[in-house]
């Protein structure tokens, strides 16, 4: 078979690693004396790394997040003690596997929604489930649009990923994690069971109008698990709310920006820097004159202060 | 010449062959915490790293080169640990000593590189081991 055939072959079974870097490694093989097994495991390996890549940038993509609500910028420091307590057990994942449902109540301001934006990112990251941010409004409209279609509920897709094409239907269809935001916009929240039919949701509201009929209880300003309560009540007011973003056209695209009422009643708007959150990058382990160590990508450095600092983080988010 | 290992050094370690040949002469020693910590560091948060332009991502290895460089590793270090009697009686001293919250872990670091009488305890924590061991150095 020749050369471009091969790499037709790699392509026609869908993989686009192998394709891309199988002469690479053949001529390393060839060089490093490598046996057949271990070229075949070289490039079995990498199509794999590189899959779990792409599946975690597909999800993080078609989840909806806000680019701006990570766990690198949440200030941890302003969460009251009992929500930081909290912080790991929800990055854990458990929660999701029993298929309990989390609330963040609380005043406007407060951190509800970037808190729970950023465990949902985290949750993709950590443990690849399919994660849907989407504000109440936007949920209500595509289940009456698909009530209106008469389209019945189909069954669920065998690898429980959101149809991006089919809008109306993907709520259906899907059985991941949704995080819901500004649930109380809807006076009349969610219809009947509907959002319980998922494993798991996130959900933050401003105000509690909507919640005693999803509940059946009333619910005082709390961030809620089916077995945990957290107050948000002693968290500092953060400035930028997704109420509050507006994006005006003279601007660049997905400039953010916070309103602060001025004192004469009028409205100041100031520009918000997001911060993205550091991408994780993998190194590899070589070998390098009889030694094996991993080799850093290529174009970066790394301080070693820094090791210590990551460590002394590594600490301190178990103590 | 004994040498100590913290978390830090080692994965300093396990980039860095001019650290990594330090394990190529003299009896090292760690306590097995070592193998935890450093997985949990390197395959979870990782370690800040920044390209020509200052953009900072972090840095992390696969959980299987992870737990293959450290089986590399293991095989050059003894690993020591303190007794239930010795960290029992470690844990008394602290409210004397200052020692709070993630600090036991240096601390511990600190008595079990005292234990095994280790000439030098190396790590990238310099600062965190001040009081803690005299003897502290960089990889």
């Amino acid at each position: 078979m020749s050369a471009d055939a091969l790499a037709l072959a790699f392509r026609a079974f869908r993989l686009p690693t192998m394709a891309a870097i199988w002469e690479e490694s053949v001529t390393r093989a060839e060089g490093e004396n490598w046996g057949y097994r271990r070229l075949l495991q070289h490039l079995c390996e990498s199509e794999a790394q590189d899959r779990r890549e792409r599946r975690v940038s597909r999800l993080i993509k078609q989840s909806g997040l806000p680019d701006g609500k990570t766990l690198g910028n949440l200030e941890e420091a302003v969460l009251p003690p009992k929500i930081r307590r909290l912080l790991p057990t929800l990055l854990d994942g458990g929660f999701v596997e029993r298929a309990e449902n989390v609330l963040a109540f609380g005043l406007p301001g407060r951190g509800k929604t970037h808190f729970l934006a950023a465990v949902a990112r985290e949750l993709v990251l950590r443990h690849r489930y399919p994660v849907l941010f989407t504000p109440t409004f936007k949920l209500m409209l595509w289940s009456s649009t698909a009530k209106a279609s008469g389209r019945k509920k189909p069954r669920p897709r065998a690898n429980h990923e959101p149809c991006p094409r089919s809008v109306p239907l993907r709520l259906w269809r899907w059985k991941g994690i949704i995080v819901v935001d500004h649930c109380s916009q809807i006076k009349v929240f969610v219809p009947t069971g509907q959002l319980n039919e998922h494993p798991t949701s996130l959900a933050s509201a401003r105000f509690l109008a909507g919640f005693p009929r999803w509940m059946g209880k009333p619910l005082p300003n709390k961030l809620e698990t089916n077995a945990f309560q957290w107050e948000f009540l002693a968290m500092k007011t953060l400035t930028v709310d997704d109420r509050h973003r507006v994006t005006l056209p003279e601007t660049e695209p997905g400039q953010v920006f916070a309103y602060e009422p001025d004192a004469d009643g009028s409205i100041k708007l100031v520009p918000v820097v997001t911060q993205s959150e550091p991408k994780r990058i993998l190194a590899k382990l070589v070998e390098r004159d009889g030694v094996m160590i991993f080799e850093l990508p290529e174009g970066y450095k790394l301080d070693p202060e820094d090791i210590g600092k990551a460590v002394a983080e590594e600490r301190e988010s178990r103590a | 010449m004994r040498t100590y290992w913290d978390t830090s050094a080692a994965i300093n370690a396990a980039i860095s062959r001019q650290v990594f040949l330090r394990l190529q002469t003299g009896e090292h020693t760690a306590r097995l915490h070592l193998l935890a910590e450093f997985f949990s560091t390197m395959t979870g948060r990782g370690v800040k790293i920044t390209d020509q332009a200052g953009k900072v991502e972090r840095v992390v290895f696969s959980q299987k080169e992870c737990a293959a460089w450290l089986k590399i590793f293991a095989e050059k270090v003894q690993f020591e640990e303190l007794t239930k009697e010795e960290a029992l009686a470690a844990l008394e001293k602290t409210q004397d000593a200052g020692i709070l919250g993630a600090r036991i872990y240096d601390y511990w670091h600190a008595l079990v590189s005292e234990k095994t009488k280790a000439d030098e305890l190396i790590t990238r924590n310099t600062r965190h081991f001040l009081d803690l061991a005299p003897n502290v150095v960089w990889p």
